[in-house]
């Protein structure tokens, strides 16, 4: 708009003015497109829904922009300005869904592994070191643990690299915070150390699983656990075979992953 | 926008004179034109983060999401719908009479006012009802039933207060401008050679109801 000819402002800014009956005929076409967007929402179009909401949406948008706003009658510098807002917020969705839902962790890929892992019911004596809970343990080291522990457990997992202490090293046997027994490394499942965070979310026996992997890392054979010591960590009474614990064990919650499986297979019925 | 030193534009009282750094009339109203539709570029801008966050967490919560938005009394919902639709329409009818010279202005800008503040009284009523419900974000959603269900459903509410919020205080702030809109078309200050403060509103006002045209599908409906 800076040109200096007189004649360059009637070109863009001559006054649009919407005439009442026009105005008037906009209202019904948006009242009757929302009766319409009410209407199909509430029928069940699966996964249709929603992009014919959001399409019903856009053409009451365009409505509203093109005569209410009178973007109809406006100049081509207005129109690129407005809808240079709708391309950068399009790159927003593009580049946020590209990182979203290509991440390694991912909730598609490890839901229904982790659902195989974990325990459905508590397993007799489920503190002691059996080849069953080494193979849990195993499996649910890869999922939960490598990131920063590395896959061979030796604290030089991709994300140890932002992070100060270093993750542990589970093949050395020195310095061991909470000390290097099961029932030390359960008690740092339980409460988190450090950067590290609680892992109560899994059920306890689970926990006792990926303990007892973690002690394989080193050949040296732990100190066994006295009861006081089990006790402490949550297993109330090891006299029983379910160690005291209600069914379930002692988990607050369930894994985020384990749960996302579990709604999108209920939402499936 | 009086001018405030050339001797030249004086004319009779609540004229307007385009200020001396335009070369006309004309040229004042599109230039201001085109920085109101800047503004608007910035607001997309500005709600565009809460609409990526609901695409994101809707994708991967949809089960949350939809017992989350089943929540919501979608009556109430299409009521301020049509509301606001209606007040956008007697805005446009205000800016058209500004720019005919007609006395309706005044009518069409106070029935606007009202629209807006009838859309606020539904949306306290909506909000009360969701905080009695425990229906609130993130931690404080206490509603037993969604907790045991779907705890996700705390996202879907943290982002239906902050999306209706952000919102709701743009309705407000409207609310405002539109008052002082009325106060200045009473004053006989707009005709059909100075209607800029009335469009200018009215694009602002526009874009308000384009809002929520998107948020009602997306939280009401579809969730």
């Amino acid at each position: 708009m800076s040109h200096h000819d007189q004649h360059d402002d009637h070109e863009h800014g001559e006054h649009h003015i919407l005439s009442n009956a026009m105005g008037l005929k906009i209202l019904l076409i948006l009242i009757v497109m929302t009766v319409l967007t009410v209407v199909t929402a509430r029928i069940d179009l699966g996964h249709l829904n929603g992009p014919i909401a959001i399409f019903i949406a856009c053409f009451k948008a365009m409505l509203v922009i093109l005569f209410f706003m009178g973007m109809k009658y406006d100049s081509n510098d207005n129109r690129a300005f407005f809808a240079s807002s709708f391309v950068f917020f399009g790159v927003f969705v593009v580049l946020t869904a590209a990182d979203v839902f290509t991440r390694v962790g991912d909730w598609r890929t490890h839901g229904p592994e982790l659902k195989a892992t974990m325990m459905k019911e508590i397993q007799p004596k489920f503190w002691e070191d059996s080849e069953e809970s080494l193979k849990r343990g195993a499996t649910l080291f890869k999922e939960q643990c490598v990131t920063c522990h590395g896959s061979e457990g030796h604290g030089d997992g991709p994300a140890s690299a932002g992070l100060n202490p270093k993750p542990r090293n589970f093949t050395l046997t020195a310095d061991w915070k909470n000390g290097r027994t099961v029932t030390g490394i359960v008690t740092t499942l339980n409460k988190g150390l450090g950067s590290m965070p609680s892992f109560d979310n899994f059920p306890l026996p689970n926990r006792f699983d990926l303990a007892h992997y973690v002690l394989t890392l080193n050949a040296e054979k732990p100190a066994t656990p006295t009861a006081d010591q089990l006790k402490a960590v949550g297993v109330l009474d090891p006299s029983k075979d379910d160690g005291g614990l209600a069914a379930g064990g002692s988990s607050k919650s369930i894994p985020i992953e384990f749960a996302i499986d579990r709604y999108v297979e209920a939402s499936k019925k | 926008m009086s001018s405030p030193s050339s001797v030249d534009h004086h004319g009779k009282p609540g004229e307007h004179h385009f200020a001396h750094h335009f070369r006309s009339a004309l040229h004042e109203f599109v230039t201001c034109k085109q920085g109101m539709w800047l503004f608007l570029v910035q607001e997309v801008l500005f709600f565009s983060p809460l609409f990526v966050a609901y695409f994101m967490f809707r994708a991967q919560y949809a089960h949350d999401f939809h017992l989350g938005a089943l929540q919501l009394d979608w009556k109430m919902g299409a009521l301020n719908t049509i509301i606001l639709l209606c007040s956008s329409y007697t805005m446009a009818r205000a800016v058209t009479a500004s720019q005919r010279g007609e006395k309706s202005i005044v009518k069409y800008l106070a029935i606007t006012f009202l629209c807006a503040a009838g859309f606020l009284v539904v949306k306290y009523f909506e909000y009360t009802h969701k905080i009695h419900d425990g229906l609130l974000p993130g931690k404080f959603m206490t509603n037993p039933e969604l907790l045991a269900e779907a705890p996700k459903a705390a996202i879907f509410f943290s982002l239906y207060f902050c999306m209706t919020g952000l919102h709701g205080i743009h309705v407000i702030g409207g609310m405002g401008v539109i008052a002082w809109i009325m106060w200045r078309a009473h004053k006989g200050e707009f005709g059909p050679k100075y209607f800029t403060p009335v469009e200018m509103t009215g694009l602002y006002w526009h874009f308000v109801d384009l809002v929520w045209i998107f948020l009602f599908p997306m939280l009401y409906l579809v969730g």
